[in-house]
């Protein structure tokens, strides 16, 4: 597999930014590895164009909020620091939002409070903690970069699968013929628990044996 | 309707109907990581009740009573967030102090507590629903309720889980969303109970 | 005291503030652009179903909140009403925009402003009709409603056009009752509303 090879070759001497940025692409997966910032794979995948909007946004927060972070690292005091992490990731979501109502209204509407709830993804302020408030800037950017992508590629998987099995279309457009039966349990949330997973189910299987 | 009915509906509505967990897809960190046995579940559930109570009624006086008043909900997301973390912080303080044993049962979920969406979530649903003073005092508690609930009940079953022969790949956080998947099929019962 | 607490928090209040007025220019760049958009969502609703008007005039209350539109055609004639109108839905608060006709004698149809209705079953209230095919949303277009709307659960809408029934969603009655509920009620309203 592609993605093994290049694992292997980082491991040598790849330079330590791009390495964060590879390590949250897959190895560290947000979505499929470390099971992270569940509530909005969960909640706004049904369709695949809500999740990759999501998926930008919170890249966007990811990278600001980390930069930031990491800029002021050495000014921060130790107990709080995540009054100040909070404070900073508010702030960038506050803008992404008011970005989404002022040039996407119909997917700001339709993820309505999910794109505030960013605040509280656990990713975002577990990169501050673990990279932003510990690395000089050109890291933090690349691994914000890199989880951020990460996630976006995980909430795409979920959104495809859930919007081709429940509509048999993509970005609202048909794709499947119109014989296929829709699966309408993928649209309810319990089509959100169940796709996810079996798809950790199947990453298990067949990842992890080698 | 008089007022005490409207409240059951507000409490019936958010604890069962649009439980936060299942329907909302709010707190499911917590509910996938804190779930493995019952008792740590009704802890980090109180835990969780407690403070979305008391967040959710502050976080509507300082946004109808401060932010709407000047003209200022830009800045909503941020004193929400603001106003849990300290009360997090205070409420951690508090029991430490003043109730030990307490504080040994469900105090180590409290730092946990800031990072979870079910409370920031509820303090934005109840804006979004526009609801009142009371209303939002009431949705604040059954909201936590509906969180307890959901969280035992899943505790309870992966308690019985650890015995059956799962797969080995869906171990852990596979088969417990799919538990969860089961769940919220049996919730939808609810909806439709409340009407008009 | 005080010195200690400022070198502690300096970090905290300075960037408070900065965050503060960033968000602040945010809003200020972007706040027309947002109440453009929403209008312009009102707007486009409105023009789908008041199809004969060209312009739209806004009835607001004391508070500067909509009570109702009024719908004119290039003559300047009344083409029609609309007003907002809610109520509990299967799952939640269903929100419609209904319209009617300048003498409040038929219903010009509903479009859906907030719904969280099941996925599949309920939420066909805001899908628009296929070919050949006479949708919900279509099933409330151009119908008298001298006399309350009632529901029937099964039927072929094709033959219940003009009388006072409307065929409910197969597996959604409740929806469709509550729609029905709120565009009597929004019918009734809009007469009161105008006899004034």
């Amino acid at each position: 597999m592609a993605t093994g090879e290049k694992l292997e070759l980082k491991q040598n001497q790849t330079p330590e930014p791009l390495l964060h940025f590879l390590r949250g692409l897959w190895e560290e997966n947000a979505v499929f590895r470390q099971m992270l910032g569940m509530c909005p794979v969960l909640a706004v995948t049904a369709q695949l164009q809500p999740a990759l909007t999501m998926g930008i946004a919170t890249t966007f927060v990811l990278v600001c909020s980390n930069a930031v972070v990491s800029l002021i690292r050495n000014l921060i005091q130790g107990h709080l620091r995540i009054l100040m992490f909070t404070l900073t990731i508010a702030t960038f979501v506050t803008i992404a939002d008011k970005l989404l109502q002022a040039f996407v209204p119909a997917m700001s509407e339709k993820l309505g409070p999910y794109v505030p709830l960013i605040i509280v993804n656990c990713l975002i302020i577990g990169r501050a903690e673990a990279c932003g408030s510990r690395k000089p800037i050109i890291t933090s950017l690349l691994d914000a970069l890199g989880m951020g992508l990460g996630f976006t590629l995980g909430l795409c998987v979920l959104g495809t699968i859930r919007e081709l099995l429940a509509d048999g279309a993509l970005f609202g457009i048909s794709v499947l013929p119109e014989a296929f039966p829709k699966w309408n349990v993928m649209k309810l949330p319990a089509g959100a628990f169940l796709t996810l997973g079996i798809l950790l189910g199947l990453s298990n299987h067949f990842l992890k044996k080698k | 309707m008089d007022i005490a009915g409207h409240l059951l509906v507000v409490f019936i509505s958010i604890a069962l109907v649009n439980n936060l967990v299942l329907t909302k897809f709010l707190g499911i960190c917590p509910y996938l990581g804190v779930s493995r046995r019952v008792d740590m579940a009704f802890g980090m559930g109180c835990a969780v009740t407690f403070v979305i109570t008391i967040s959710g009624t502050m976080t509507w006086l300082i946004n109808n009573l401060i932010l709407q008043k000047i003209g200022m909900d830009y800045l909503k997301y941020i004193a929400f967030i603001m106003v849990i973390a300290s009360m997090v912080q205070l409420v951690e303080m508090y029991v430490r102090k003043f109730f030990p044993s307490l504080y040994d049962s469900f105090g180590i979920f409290l730092p946990l507590i800031v990072t979870n969406c079910a409370i920031l979530g509820t303090c934005l649903f109840i804006d979004l629903w526009g609801y009142g003073f009371l209303e939002a005092v009431v949705a604040s508690f059954g909201a936590g309720l509906g969180f307890t609930l959901a969280i035992c009940i899943m505790g309870g079953i992966r308690e019985n889980l650890e015995w059956a022969d799962i797969p080995q790949a869906l171990r852990g956080a596979g088969i417990t969303l799919i538990t969860a998947a089961i769940m919220t099929l049996a919730f939808m019962g609810f909806s439709g109970m409340i009407k008009g | 005291m005080l010195i200690k607490f400022i070198r502690q928090s300096w970090l905290v209040l300075v960037s408070a503030l900065a965050f503060g007025l960033l968000v602040a220019g945010v809003n200020a760049a972007l706040e027309g652009k947002i109440a453009e958009n929403a209008r312009l969502k009102k707007e486009k609703a409105l023009k789908t179903l008041l199809t004969d008007a060209t312009s739209f005039e806004t009835i607001t209350d004391d508070e500067g909140n909509m009570v109702y539109s009024v719908g004119k055609d290039s003559s300047g004639n009344i083409a029609g009403y609309a007003l907002i109108a809610s109520g509990g839905g299967f799952a939640d608060k269903i929100e419609l925009l209904v319209a009617f006709d300048s003498e409040i004698k038929i219903l010009k149809g509903f479009y859906v402003l907030k719904s969280q209705e099941t996925p599949g079953f309920g939420d066909k209230i805001t899908h628009e009709s296929k070919p050949g095919e006479i949708g919900f949303k279509k099933r409330f277009q151009d119908r008298p409603i001298d006399n309350k709307l009632i529901v029937i659960k099964s039927g072929n809408p094709k033959e219940h056009t003009d009388d006072n029934t409307i065929v409910a969603i197969t597996g959604a009655t409740i929806t469709s009752e509550a729609v029905t509920k709120i565009v009597n009620d929004a019918a009734i309203k809009m007469k009161k509303l105008l006899e004034k």
